[in-house]
């Protein structure tokens, strides 16, 4: 039982308002985000019914901003996703365990009944896949970054030289920064036949990028705030 | 920790291309986030370096997103539902184009796996069958009380208080049949052989492996079933033997269904927070949008009190009041209903005095 402070009763206890994907998520995290992936791919290969609303909740929206680096057609992909759980759903019992994580099973998957789709049809307008577009970066985050005049001529030169890296440079960067996949899942989604390539692919792409990066200017603000918060715990 | 002393030389390319590094950044390890603090802290000369590449791995992004879109969302999870008692895949693209015959498509597999043994249950009368299986138990809550049981298949059947629930002990054969007087929440075993029907007054509901609520209190107007997963079928009994159009509904996911006794109608709705209906199970009461008559009446069953109402009350300026309440004391929820409603209140006992 909570305890009330005398000074917040008059405070009502705030109704939420989610939307029907949010109360997904804030029923199945008590009980399955807690769990690591392997136990909560075991509980969808029996035929666990939460599981498996887990984690298309989990990967529905990601999944659909992985598919859109290899076609725009939103109902090709949405008929790729559909086609991916409806199909896992079906083998569940004979697949076996995820070797990595759910995430990258599931992003390999897509991609390659994508590509598969994609060699099929003849007018989608990503037919070939080895082609140069799709996995376009972007700096986002502009509160990190200052916006200083010489940082936007920095930023400049940095958007111009990503933009010039490879395909399989930006993929891979991607990957590794943006969706926090690990070597591993790296050389298994992009079929590398050794781990090392794939620390390459990123690491040739980082060094390109080298310059423009050591000239951005950046706010400490975050890290500052950090530590203090850090020497208050522990040096007290 | 002596390893990691190669740190206080490193670059900003170094950093970028260390997994220990990034991971911290990405925010994977919680475990690498107690080094990282530390080993700032005892190198502040590092800190812009560290703080160029944790805003650099921060700020890469994909430029082209998908717009988010719940539609999109729920459709395709709504296909997959649907398409996991049909025997194959077909070509959906296709299918989307006349979304109209899928759903008709849609029913009538759902009707050809389980409508048999449903039609059936129907008109032969779930009573009889009852009558037929040996063991019958009876189990009962009363007011302030919460039971849990766990059925000879498997199923897990959450009772709140003031509920009746009779079933056999071993189950016949072709399906499993329980009867329901109250609210229950029920986590069914998947046996696609075998549905699970529910009988609560009028309706029976039809599943076979879910989760959902049950509402059918006797004395309440209305019975409500709510959806959490799987998909699950509410028919209604038929007064007469082999009528050719019994009422149905199927209900997925975040859908409820609401059947007012009084004039027989339905109303089928998509659920905007599924767990106020299965907030008593945890403990939590969640009102939204309820009359203080409504109100009472939960308090009464959850807490085992009875409310002594001496003037006329009213929440707020519609009457309705909406809230939230974590394993809170009776005496903290009344306080706050208090300012809604403009009322004061005595607890005595298990007596709560409203004026």
């Amino acid at each position: 039982m909570k305890m009330k402070k005398a000074d917040d009763i008059d405070h009502h206890p705030e109704a939420k308002h989610l939307s029907a994907r949010d109360d997904y998520k804030s029923y199945f995290n008590n009980q399955l985000q807690s769990k690591k992936d392997q136990e909560v791919w075991a509980l969808f290969q029996k035929g666990d019914e939460e599981a498996f609303l887990y984690i298309y909740n989990q990967y529905f929206y990601e999944l659909m901003d992985y598919g859109i680096q290899f076609s725009k057609d939103i109902e090709l992909l949405k008929d790729c996703i559909q086609d991916l759980f409806i199909n896992i759903r079906r083998k569940r019992e004979s697949l076996g365990k995820i070797s990595y994580s759910i995430k990258s099973y599931l992003f390999k998957s897509l991609k390659r009944s994508v590509i598969k789709r994609l060699a099929k049809s003849k007018n989608a307008p990503y037919k070939d896949y080895n082609n140069t577009e799709g996995f376009e970066i972007q700096l986002s985050t502009e509160t990190e970054i200052i916006n200083s005049q010489l940082n936007a001529e920095v930023k400049f030169q940095l958007k111009n030289s990503i933009s010039k890296l490879p395909k399989k440079q930006r993929e891979a960067i991607l990957y590794y920064y943006y969706e926090g996949f690990t070597y591993e899942e790296i050389t298994s989604i992009m079929e590398f036949s050794r781990i090392e390539y794939a620390r390459i692919t990123v690491s040739n792409g980082v060094k390109k990028l080298r310059r423009e990066m050591e000239l951005l200017k950046t706010k400490l603000f975050d890290i500052v705030i950090l530590l203090i918060a850090y020497s208050v715990f522990f040096t007290a | 920790m002596l390893k990691r002393s190669k740190y206080k030389d490193y670059n900003l390319e170094e950093f970028l291309n260390d997994n220990f590094f990034v991971e911290w950044v990405i925010n994977k390890g919680t475990k690498n986030s107690f080094f990282w603090e530390k080993w700032i802290s005892n190198h502040p000369e590092k800190l812009e370096v560290v703080a160029k590449a944790k805003a650099i791995i921060s700020s890469l992004d994909y430029q082209e997103k998908y717009e988010r879109n719940e539609k999109d969302f729920i459709e395709v999870l709504e296909n997959i539902l649907d398409n996991s008692t049909a025997s194959k895949t077909s070509n959906l693209n296709k299918e989307r184009r006349n979304l109209g015959w899928l759903k008709y498509a849609a029913v009538i597999i759902f009707l050809m796996a389980s409508g048999i043994l449903l039609w059936f249950s129907i008109s032969s009368g779930p009573q009889l069958t009852m009558a037929e299986s040996q063991v019958i138990t009876t189990k009962k809550t009363t007011r302030g009380q919460k039971m849990t049981l766990i059925l000879s298949d498997g199923t897990e059947v959450k009772l709140n208080a003031e509920t009746k629930l009779t079933y056999s002990k071993g189950f016949s054969t072709d399906k499993r049949e329980v009867f329901l007087e109250g609210e229950a929440f029920f986590d069914v075993s998947k046996d696609s052989l075998k549905p699970f029907i529910i009988y609560s007054g009028n309706l029976s509901t039809k599943v076979l492996g879910t989760s959902f609520n049950v509402k059918a209190y006797p004395d309440q107007k209305q019975i409500t079933v709510a959806v959490v997963t799987g998909k699950v079928q509410v028919i209604k009994k038929q007064e007469i033997e082999n009528a050719p159009n019994a009422e149905y509904f199927n209900l997925i996911p975040n859908e409820a269904l609401v059947y007012e006794k009084s004039n027989e109608e339905f109303k089928k709705s998509k659920v905007e927070n599924i767990n106020a209906y299965i907030a008593w199970k945890n403990n939590h009461i969640i009102f939204k949008e309820n009359t203080f008559q409504e109100i009472v009446g939960v308090l009464e069953r959850f807490y085992d009190v009875d409310f002594d109402i001496r003037k006329k009350i009213s929440m707020g300026e519609k009457g309705l009041f909406t809230g939230e309440y974590d394993n809170e004391h009776l005496k903290n929820i009344l306080e706050s209903l208090s300012y809604a409603g403009n009322f004061k209140f005595e607890i005595k006992k298990s007596k709560v005095i409203i004026n």
